[in-house]
């Protein structure tokens, strides 16, 4: 799966691995993990979202469905991630949801005033979670309808 | 003489005796000055006899005073004379002092006078000088009228030199203190070389301005310091919120994983452990939460509006009825009050819902919601009938993480009521309870009327 770079529905931005497992356990029990790659910073989000680096290969107009975005991250955080997305013609029409483990309203009004999509606490239960985003990508891949 | 037939000489004698000016006839015989005569009105101005004084030398008789070392009487009248003699005209002397010699029980002594004084040659066919007629006036009253009066007027400019001056140093003392309530100090009043009460103002006021430029400056450094022990506790509660839930949603999320892929591999002790993790986690969750609003209300700063606290009450009464409705609530009508809103439906969600938890587990609970005015300020209530505590563990009753209860009786983290008394110290209001274990407690919080 992490080898698979074209054709992706879901970028997964999450540098906690026990997360990103939940996130894709989640998600494949609803079918929706079949086309997702989890990218463990902001530095290689930015690299894969405008196909540089070891992800030159890509192609930008080759757009993800969704783009789900961790705050709190190493080297570049997700407000940097969401910023550059934002900001940038080719990939701003790609829906972003952050997630993340604290509600700091400094964080929330940012994201909004950078445009973000939809702001998620991440539910310390689990039940919640898995159900959260289940329904984030139940909305995003089937529901939302975004540009191409 | 001889045109004067109808007069004898003795007449005219007569008339210079009875005339009511002060006239002397002196012979011009400098330096003598012999006195040839004196009329009446000579001799009791000057409280002296005809024969004593007849055919003696002027300043023989009327001697300078010998204790006042500036008497100048004796050398002006000679000066005026020896004038007299020379011009041989009239001349006026400026208002002299002049003292003269009065016998009392004590002896002579000399008396303040002073005079004005005019000599006037009397000329022979020769335009020879005969006599010289000294005519005086006392105006001793006069000039000491005069003297007093000038003393009062130099006495009163000078006072109201000095209103003046002192009107100036209030004026200065005024305009200081309105400067030191705008907080500028720069220019400190001085005191004058006077040293007196105005001066002991400024001294004490100068000091007082010391002082609360110290107090400023240690507020100052005070405030700073807390700037940065907020901003220190800011990151502190921003990394706890963020780094204490994600290893929290891990440990869940596998024990569930755990639970869903294994639990037809453990039995029942199994199950139950994996439970027991999931539940700890959980109060985990809840502790940070109830911490992290803490540290928050802690911070935020008040906003204040007039609230209706009926509708505020009800509101939260309502939602706690939609989770349980085996509570009764009795809700008497509710003063408002001025406060910031959300925070206050904090105080009285943290209040009910502890209302709720302690006598949920009665046959008849009843969750009593009132309120009434005392003094300055307006107390609410909430008063239920349920476990109650004991009082004399009531100084543990607000403490954070102080619980007096049993998590395995009641659950609870122990923040919820040391965030009600956040909140009303906010609102510079007091928080207190009365209980008795098993027959419930009533929580009281007082709001200030006006702030």
């Amino acid at each position: 799966m992490q080898n698979e770079i074209h054709n992706i529905e879901i970028i997964l931005v999450e540098d906690s691995l026990e997360d990103a497992n939940l996130v894709i356990r989640s998600l494949k029990k609803n079918n929706l993990g079949n086309s997702i790659i989890h990218l463990q910073d902001g530095a290689e989000a930015l690299d894969f979202i405008f196909a540089k680096g070891k992800y030159v290969a890509r192609k930008i107009e080759d757009k993800p469905k969704l783009i789900l975005l961790d705050l709190k991250m190493p080297k570049v955080d997700g407000l940097q991630v969401l910023r550059a997305i934002k900001a940038d013609a080719r990939t701003k029409t790609i829906p972003v949801v952050i997630m993340t483990s604290s509600r700091e309203d400094r964080d929330l009004i940012e994201s909004y005033e950078l445009g973000v999509n939809s702001y998620v606490v991440k539910p310390v239960s689990f039940e919640n979670f898995a159900q959260a985003v289940a329904e984030l990508g139940m909305y995003w891949l089937m529901v939302n309808q975004s540009p191409k | 003489m001889q045109n004067m037939n109808a007069h004898t000489n003795t007449d005219y004698k007569l008339v210079f005796y009875t005339a009511p000016s002060l006239i002397l006839l002196i012979k011009p015989d400098s330096p003598e000055f012999t006195i040839l005569d004196a009329n009446d009105a000579y001799l009791n101005a000057t409280v002296t006899k005809r024969f004593e004084i007849m055919n003696r030398g002027l300043f023989d008789v009327f001697p300078d005073n010998p204790s006042d070392i500036k008497a100048d009487g004796v050398s002006n009248l000679k000066r005026s004379l020896e004038t007299v003699i020379k011009s041989k005209q009239a001349h006026e002397m400026p208002t002299q002092k002049y003292d003269i010699q009065v016998t009392t029980e004590s002896g002579i002594i000399f008396e303040e006078r002073y005079w004005d004084v005019s000599n006037t040659p009397v000329l022979n066919e020769k335009n020879e000088v005969i006599y010289i007629v000294h005519t005086a006036e006392d105006v001793t009253a006069t000039f000491n009228l005069e003297n007093k009066l000038k003393t009062i007027t130099a006495e009163i400019e000078e006072k109201s030199y000095l209103l003046k001056e002192n009107e100036e140093r209030i004026n200065a003392i005024l305009s200081a203190l309105l400067r030191y309530t705008t907080m500028d100090f720069s220019n400190k009043l001085k005191i004058s070389d006077k040293g007196d009460e105005l001066d002991a103002i400024v001294v004490g006021l100068n000091s007082l301005i010391d002082e609360l430029e110290n107090q400023m400056k240690l507020l100052k450094l005070t405030n700073e310091e807390l700037a940065y022990a907020n901003n220190e506790l800011d990151s502190f509660s921003y990394s706890v919120s963020h780094d204490l839930r994600a290893p929290l949603r891990a440990i869940n999320g596998y024990s569930q994983v755990l639970m869903e892929d294994y639990g037809h591999q453990l039995d029942e002790t199994g199950k139950q452990t994996i439970d027991v993790i999931i539940k700890n986690a959980f109060k985990m969750a809840a502790l940070i939460d109830d911490l992290l609003t803490f540290s928050r209300i802690g911070k935020q700063g008040l906003t204040k509006v007039i609230l209706n606290m009926n509708t505020i009450i009800n509101g939260v009464v309502q939602e706690f009825k939609a989770q349980n409705n085996t509570v009764n609530f009795i809700i008497k009508p509710l003063e408002d009050i001025e406060g910031d809103g959300s925070m206050l439906k904090q105080v009285i969600t943290n209040l009910v819902s502890n209302a709720i938890k302690y006598s949920g587990k009665k046959e008849n609970a009843v969750v009593e919601i009132g309120s009434f005015k005392k003094n300055d300020t307006i107390v609410y209530y909430v008063k239920d009938n349920g476990a109650g505590f004991d009082m004399k563990y009531y100084d543990k009753l607000f403490g954070v993480f102080q619980r007096l209860h049993s998590a395995s009786e009641f659950e609870g983290t122990g923040v919820g009521l040391a965030l009600v008394q956040r909140i009303i110290k906010k609102h510079h209001g007091e928080v207190w309870a009365e209980a008795e274990p098993e027959k419930g407690a009533t929580f009281f919080f007082s709001l200030p009327l006006k702030n």
